[in-house]
């Protein structure tokens, strides 16, 4: 029935075109790359791409700390002290077990893994936790997705986000992301920004449902 | 939620969807005297109209128009092969474990949704933003089937709440003021009564986080298809749409067949002009890529996705090559801010779920020109639509397409004549010079010696309402001409 | 250059002034000005009406009527747009354009950009200063010349005339309103449209208010006539014309109409 039903849908899209069998499809040649803007000169092309994306991320009101790979857990464990946040949920990421953890509950910081129930998420996080999976320059967007690491509410329900990105894993362009059309995470998200709405008489306000501060800590990795 | 019937506009018909033959004037009249409306929305459609241009010229330079041809091309190309790129996105997206779900109609896909909705045993629906919903008219079909539906973009939500209807497709409460929104969150929520816009805001979030916990079925829109991944694509701001699509163990996204694109690098290049012709930002806060349920390992995530691909008239454009690339429109609403006609009628008076330029196209192609048939009029023809327009869509072109299909079908005879004479008096010279000079002498008899009218009759009478017509010259060009011995021939 | 003189029907009946410092500029600028006897109207308000019937038949005339090699010279830039961008569509694809047509759309220019381009001439090569003409102007452009690219162009053309001061209206790119039967027929909307510009120009304090399109000056000077602003109009060649000290066939008087209006208050008295 499924099939029929699925002949008939696709019949009428046909006709309306004209054809009455499917035909062959030449792939469109357009110059998608026109869209590109280079990156600004620098003798370091790796840095470059780290201050724009810098740059970008901050225009569109996220927060960046850049730091050595080994100040990393000092770094997010002053933000979080700084920010008086005792409560985070984190994702499984061997970076986190092995670096972040005892750190954050030395400073008597609860922290919590994807196990939790959702009431305790809701009501009891203030801060998520997560790596970023790829991060864009252009538009200042880091890249979070679904995996068995990472779980999608992390992200997003805490008021908090924070989110960790390797400078190796910023690419120039949204173009340069490396998402395999065959199989592709569940959800792939591009965060560029804390939740905002203008709803209201175009008064801007930050954190409507999605967390209303997204920090970034960028490190050399 | 006491939900009462469908909302009204000024003139006691539905706001979205007014019974017989619409006229925007009528509407339009009331609201061009509300000061505090026409304030709002010049100051929205105009800011957000300056933000676009400033961005885009900003990140793409002088490429902006050749982006925007490219960008047009992209849309066209997928509608032209639009058989072979939704059956190609069919099949992915089965692949990847997603429920496809066909509907030729409104009412089909409403049914769907309510269909599985009830399969789940729901009691709760949270919903984010979808066009394609309004026009299918869902919330209250499975509001009639006992499960209750929330809208949670903020927008969305007061005008739910409030009794209210969308009148811009990106900014959809642009004509309401915080005082509405505070009357309606005492009267329906039982909040204190405040004004400020950022508490407002804290009061519909701890509303609806309750609504996230508990809903059963998310239901969203899409704005993009990716055909090679079978992937759907959603942009938001707010992060509602992504718990609609996470946190409720059941997905429905409805969406128009128009929305598919062939690839990753297609949707790269359209997501760079979406937001930032949308609302000055170079991406929305959230780009999602949904490519169907969680997965095995996955932590979270709905454990079923289903998408209702929606044809509901799509076709019966496609069919038609003079307005087939409407169906390219992204929907980021450049083409309201833009237009001077939007800003001035403002969104309900369209009576339509599309307002703006590209409302007047698409509404009469939806539901029938013979119901709209002064929408297309509504155009100075001044173009500022085709050049906000990040696809490129010739809108002032099909507007004049569709006056034509109008004055075939129901031309007024007063226009008929107005018309045919025009055509006699310019087809020759001797003609023309007549017409003028009986022209002079009968708009001099009205103004009794004056060199300007101030109260014309008839089909004049709309000139004369704000203004004066100032008469033609006494001496007329070819006259001046003519007399100071210029060459001709 | 020899070029032949395009006046579409409204300016001819109700900026005849406009047309005629059209004519009086290019003949300055040294083109040779022909005016051919015979054209009537574009049928730009045919086919902005839907009827592309008529519309078709009128730039088929128009095309026999300017037959030539000569370029096509108008101060209306709509009516250049009507040509230029909307005469082929008229054509159906079975329909073959005649070579006529073809040759009609590449031909016509907009008056500025006839100089700009053709001529090759930058302001300060064609007028030393604003002379008795305004000194601070503010300028519409009008919406046409987004169809025709200029809109950005225009502009930037009259900014750099010497001793020029242009005022740019707020929301310049909001159309005045006009949209030929529209501003009948949508008689608020396009009234409202019209005060738009109206306050904006009033907010800009220029005595004088530029623009090369018969229809927006008339709409923009029927509202500024009911609000009682007197801000004066002119076409952007009527404003070289004055700069440039041309006469105009009104023998120098600054309003054809205010002598009208007098001689008619004589003859009543």
């Amino acid at each position: 029935m499924k099939g029929t039903l699925r002949e008939i849908f696709l019949e009428r899209i046909r006709q309306a075109l004209g054809r009455s069998t499917l035909q062959p499809v030449e792939p469109l040649e357009v110059d998608h790359d026109l869209v590109r803007r280079p990156l600004p000169v620098a003798a370091d092309a790796s840095r470059a791409r780290s201050e724009l994306f810098t740059d970008r991320a901050q225009a569109v009101g996220m927060k960046v700390v850049t730091c050595q790979r080994t100040e990393l857990a000092t770094t997010v464990v002053n933000f979080l002290t700084e920010a008086q946040i005792s409560s985070v949920q984190i994702s499984s990421d061997p970076i986190f077990d092995q670096e972040l953890i005892e750190p954050m509950q030395e400073t008597s910081i609860r922290v919590v893994g994807n196990e939790i129930d959702l009431d305790t998420l809701y009501d009891g996080i203030e801060c998520g936790i997560t790596m970023a999976s790829a991060a864009v320059a252009s538009t200042g967007s880091v890249m979070v997705s679904a995996s068995d690491q990472e779980s999608r509410l992390t992200s997003l329900v805490p008021p908090n986000h924070l989110v960790l990105v390797p400078t190796s894993r910023i690419v120039d362009d949204l173009f340069d992301l490396s998402i395999s059309p065959k199989n592709p995470p569940s959800c792939v998200t591009l965060v560029t920004g804390p939740s905002k709405t203008a709803d209201i008489e175009g008064v801007l306000i930050t954190g409507v449902h999605g967390p209303g501060m997204v920090q970034i800590v960028l490190f050399d990795g | 939620m006491n939900r009462s019937s469908t909302p009204t506009s000024v003139d006691g018909e539905p706001i979205l969807f007014p019974r017989g033959t619409h006229d925007i004037r009528s509407r339009a009249a009331v609201f061009l005297r509300d000061e505090t409306l026409q304030g709002a929305v010049r100051e929205a459609t105009t800011l957000k109209d300056q933000a676009r241009r400033d961005v885009l010229k900003e990140a793409f330079g002088e490429d902006v128009d050749q982006i925007r041809s490219i960008a047009g091309e992209i849309k066209r190309h997928t509608i032209d092969h639009l058989d072979y790129y939704i059956e190609t996105w069919i099949d992915r997206a089965e692949a990847a474990g997603t429920r496809v779900h066909l509907a030729i109609d409104h009412e089909e896909a409403n049914r769907i949704v309510v269909e599985i909705a009830r399969e789940k045993n729901a009691k709760l629906c949270v919903k984010s933003k979808s066009m394609v919903t309004e026009e299918t008219r869902l919330v209250p079909q499975l509001e009639a089937a006992g499960i209750e539906t929330v809208e949670t973009d903020l927008g969305e939500f007061i005008i739910q709440i409030d009794d209210d209807a969308p009148s811009h497709i990106v900014m959809p409460m642009i004509h309401k003021d915080r005082k509405s929104v505070a009357r309606a969150f005492v009267r329906e929520l039982g909040a204190e009564y405040t004004e400020e816009p950022e508490q407002l805001t804290r009061i519909a979030r701890e509303h609806l986080r309750e609504k996230y916990r508990r809903a059963d079925v998310g239901i969203s829109g899409g704005n993009f298809l990716v055909a090679e991944s079978g992937s759907l694509v959603l942009c938001t701001n707010e992060g509602n749409g992504r718990f609609c699509t996470s946190a409720p163990p059941t997905h429905i996204a409805v969406v128009g067949i128009e929305k598919v694109v062939p690839g990753f690098k297609d949707l790269w290049l359209l997501l760079h002009l979406l937001a930032r012709s949308a609302t000055g930002q170079p991406l929305t806060c959230y780009s999602q890529i949904l490519t169907g349920p969680r997965r095995q390992e996955d932590q979270d995530g709905p454990t079923e996705m289903h998408v209702v691909l929606v044809d509901a008239g799509r076709t019966r454009i496609l069919a038609d090559p003079e307005f087939r690339e409407s169906l390219g429109c992204i929907r980021c609403g450049a083409c309201l801010n833009a237009c001077p006609v939007y800003r001035k009628a403002t969104g309900h008076a369209y009576g339509s779920v599309y307002s703006g330029p590209i409302g007047a196209v698409i509404t009469p192609l939806l539901q029938g020109l013979d119901k709209n048939p002064t929408l297309p009029e509504a155009s100075s023809l001044c173009g500022a639509c085709f050049e906000a327009c990040p696809v490129n869509i010739d809108l002032p072109r099909m507007l004049v397409a569709l006056r034509r299909k109008t004055r075939k079908r129901r031309g007024t005879l007063g226009e008929r004549i107005g018309l045919w004479w025009l055509r006699r008096v310019f087809s020759s010279v001797l003609f023309y010079r007549v017409a003028a000079s009986i022209q002079r002498f009968a708009l001099s008899c009205l103004t009794g010696g004056s060199d300007r009218l101030r109260a014309a009759p008839g089909p004049l009478s709309g000139w004369t309402r704000d203004r004066d017509l100032i008469l033609p010259a006494r001496r007329s060009f070819r006259k001046r001409w003519h007399d100071r011995g210029g060459a001709s021939r | 250059m020899r070029i032949l003189l395009f006046i579409p029907c409204l300016a001819d009946q109700f900026a005849p002034r406009a047309a005629e410092a059209t004519a009086l500029l290019l003949e300055h600028l040294g083109c040779e000005v022909i005016y051919p006897e015979g054209q009537t109207c574009c049928g730009q308000a045919h086919r902005n009406s839907g009827d592309e019937e008529a519309a078709r038949a009128l730039v088929l005339r128009m095309a026999e009527i300017f037959e030539g090699d000569e370029l096509i010279v108008t101060p209306s830039g709509s009516c250049a747009a009507m040509i230029t961008q909307h005469a082929l569509g008229l054509f159906g694809a079975a329909t073959p354009v005649p070579a006529n047509v073809q040759s009609l759309v590449q031909r016509t220019r907009e008056l500025v950009q006839f100089i700009e381009q053709d001529l090759g001439l930058a302001p300060d090569e064609i007028v030393g200063g604003p002379g008795t003409a305004a000194s601070v102007v503010a300028w519409h452009p009008s919406c046409h010349l987004r169809e025709l690219n200029r809109f950005q162009a225009s502009g930037r053309f009259l900014e750099s005339i010497p001793g020029l001061a242009v005022k740019r209206l707020r929301q310049e790119e909001q159309c005045c309103g006009f949209g030929g039967t529209f501003a009948s027929k949508f008689g608020a909307i396009s009234g409202a449209l019209a005060e738009d510009r109206c306050a904006a120009l009033e907010e800009s304090c220029a005595p004088v208010l530029l623009c090369n399109d018969t229809g927006c000056t008339m709409n923009i000077e029927g509202r500024l006539s009911r609000r009682g602003t007197p801000i004066q109009i002119q076409h952007v060649a009527e404003w070289f014309c004055q700069a440039l000290g041309l006469q105009s066939s009104d023998e120098g008087s600054k309003d054809e109409r205010s002598k009208d209006q007098r001689s008619k208050d004589q003859g009543n008295s």
